[in-house]
Order: structure tokens, then sequence, then C-alpha cells
């Protein structure tokens, strides 16, 4: 008879506590999907930052073979001499620019620039998220 | 009004105009770039039989964008001297023939010399002038070290049996 009756009293769980649990459900959900997020940005600013490598090798070379450094070297070691021929001076830079590795580069950097924001924000809001759930 | 003037929007507004102007410029001098290298690498590969006495190894047909190069500079090793011309091996593996002038400034370090002191294999930089038939006018040449890494700047050079 008396496990019939209904609990009463001081013993009851606070009618708030479901939704607390709820939430703090909610929230490790969040913090689950959240570190799966910060996992895949670290992989891809990794990659970002591996591939610089390559890229700047290929700047190097492209400009080596394409004459840009002994230019440049002609143009700070001899710059007096070259005189009225600064334009040709300028023409020569400008055919051997190696413009596309260049614009790799400057891709990559803002990858990587991209991702590292993303990872900052992920970090932030489970940092956020997991003091919500300890206070 | 005032606030229109004033607003974010219109802030927005010139800074992408702006940089649809510098891309355009960009754009325009790349064009120009690519004509100028489209241009003399075809001027090259025409009169390469004329220049060279043999068929081209590259000829113009197999040429691509990226392949192109430019005239109005030359940077390599010197293959052949000859009493008005230099045949240059660009560090591309492409040879240019490159005409002298008679006012043409020829520099080894800070010193001016003659064309005699050019020898087989020295590294040079050459600044000119693209020509219709493939060669390029020289205007300045720059002789480096066999390296092809430029002597340091020395105003009072010692003469080594000072030294002592």
């Amino acid at each position: 008879m008396l496990l019939l009756q209904p609990h009463q009293g001081v013993n009851d769980p606070s009618p708030e506590l479901l939704t607390r649990v709820m939430a703090e459900i909610k929230y490790c959900q969040e913090i689950a999907s959240l570190k799966k997020k910060l996992v895949f940005s670290v992989c891809l600013f990794a990659l970002a930052v591996f591939l610089h490598v390559p890229t700047i090798i290929s700047i190097r070379n492209r400009a080596q073979s394409s004459g840009m450094f002994s230019y440049l070297s002609l143009a700070f070691f001899n710059l007096r001499s070259l005189g009225s021929y600064w334009q040709d001076l300028l023409w020569s830079l400008l055919e051997s620019f190696p413009a596309l590795e260049i614009a790799g580069l400057l891709a990559l950097t803002l990858f990587a620039g991209i991702t590292l924001t993303a990872m900052v924000k992920y970090i932030k809001t489970i940092r956020g998220l997991s003091q919500v759930i300890h206070n | 009004m005032l606030d229109f003037i004033q607003s974010k929007k219109l802030k927005w507004v010139f800074i992408a105009s702006g940089s649809v102007v510098v891309l355009l410029l960009v754009f325009q001098l790349g064009v120009l770039v690519g004509l100028k290298k489209a241009g003399f690498s075809r001027n090259w590969g025409e009169n390469y039989s004329r220049n060279f006495g043999m068929p081209p190894k590259n000829p113009l047909g197999q040429l691509e964008g990226r392949e192109f190069f430019g005239g109005h500079g030359v940077a390599g090793e010197v293959i052949k001297i000859e009493p008005k011309n230099l045949v240059i091996k660009g560090q591309d593996e492409i040879e240019k023939v490159v005409n002298l002038l008679q006012n043409t400034i020829i520099r080894r370090g800070n010193k001016t010399v003659n064309l005699s002191e050019i020898k087989i294999d020295d590294g040079v930089v050459i600044i000119g002038s693209p020509n219709p038939d493939g060669t390029v006018t020289a205007k300045m040449i720059r002789i480096f070290d066999s390296t092809m890494e430029p002597q340091p700047y020395n105003p009072n050079p010692i003469p080594p049996d000072l030294k002592k």
C-alpha cells in the first residue's frame, strides 16, 4: 500500500533536474561534435603548413630557372650602372616573376589562417561549454 | 543623405571599387607581360634555325603558356663568343643569341671590362631589349663567377702583393 503512494517530500528531485540533465547531455554532445571539428581543422591546418614547404621550394626553383634571382642581384649590386636601363630591368623582373607559385603560397597561407581561426573558435567554445557543465 | 555618406555600406562600396581597379590593373599588366613573352618566344622559335643553324629542340608548337620566356633579360652561361654576339644558355636550358653594341656596358664586379674578359662557361646576367628576329640586344652585361653568385662590393680592393 505504501509502495503505491506517489513520492512526496524532501527527497524528491528538483523539477529543474530533468532540464539541467538534458541541457548537460546536449552540451556534451555539442562538445563531442566540436572536438571532431577541431581535430579535422587541426589536420587541415597541419596539411596547409606542410604544403608550404614544396610550394616555397617550387617558388625558389621557378625564380632560379627564370633568372629572377640573377636580375634581383644585378639590381642590388649594379643599380648605378643600370642607369637608364631600369625599364628593361623592370620588364625582365616582371617576365621572370613566379606569379602562379606565389599565388599558390598566398592561397595556402590564407587557408592556414582560416583553419587557425576556426581552431581558436572551436577551442574557445569547448572551454566555454565545459565551464557551463562544471558550474 | 549625410547618414548614407557616413555609412559602412558606402565605405565597403569604395573598398570594393578600389579592389576591382587594382585587380584590373594587375590583370592588364599580366596580359602585357604575357604578350611580350609570347611575342618574343614566337620570334625566337621562328628564327631558331637561322640563329643557331639547326632545327629547334623545343619548337614553338610545343611551347605552352608557362614555358614562354621574356626577351628583356638573359641569365645563364656563355656557350659561344663571336665578335658581335654571344650565345647564352639560360638557367632554363634555353639558348639565346645576344647582340652586342658599341655602348654595351660589360661589368665584372665594380669594374667595366672589355668583351675579351668574357670567357666560355662564364656566368652572365644581361639586361637588354628583344628584337623581332628572336635575339636580344644587350645594354648591360654583368659577369659573375661560375657559381653565378655576385661578388660583394669592395670599394678599396687591396692588391694581393700588398696584403703582406
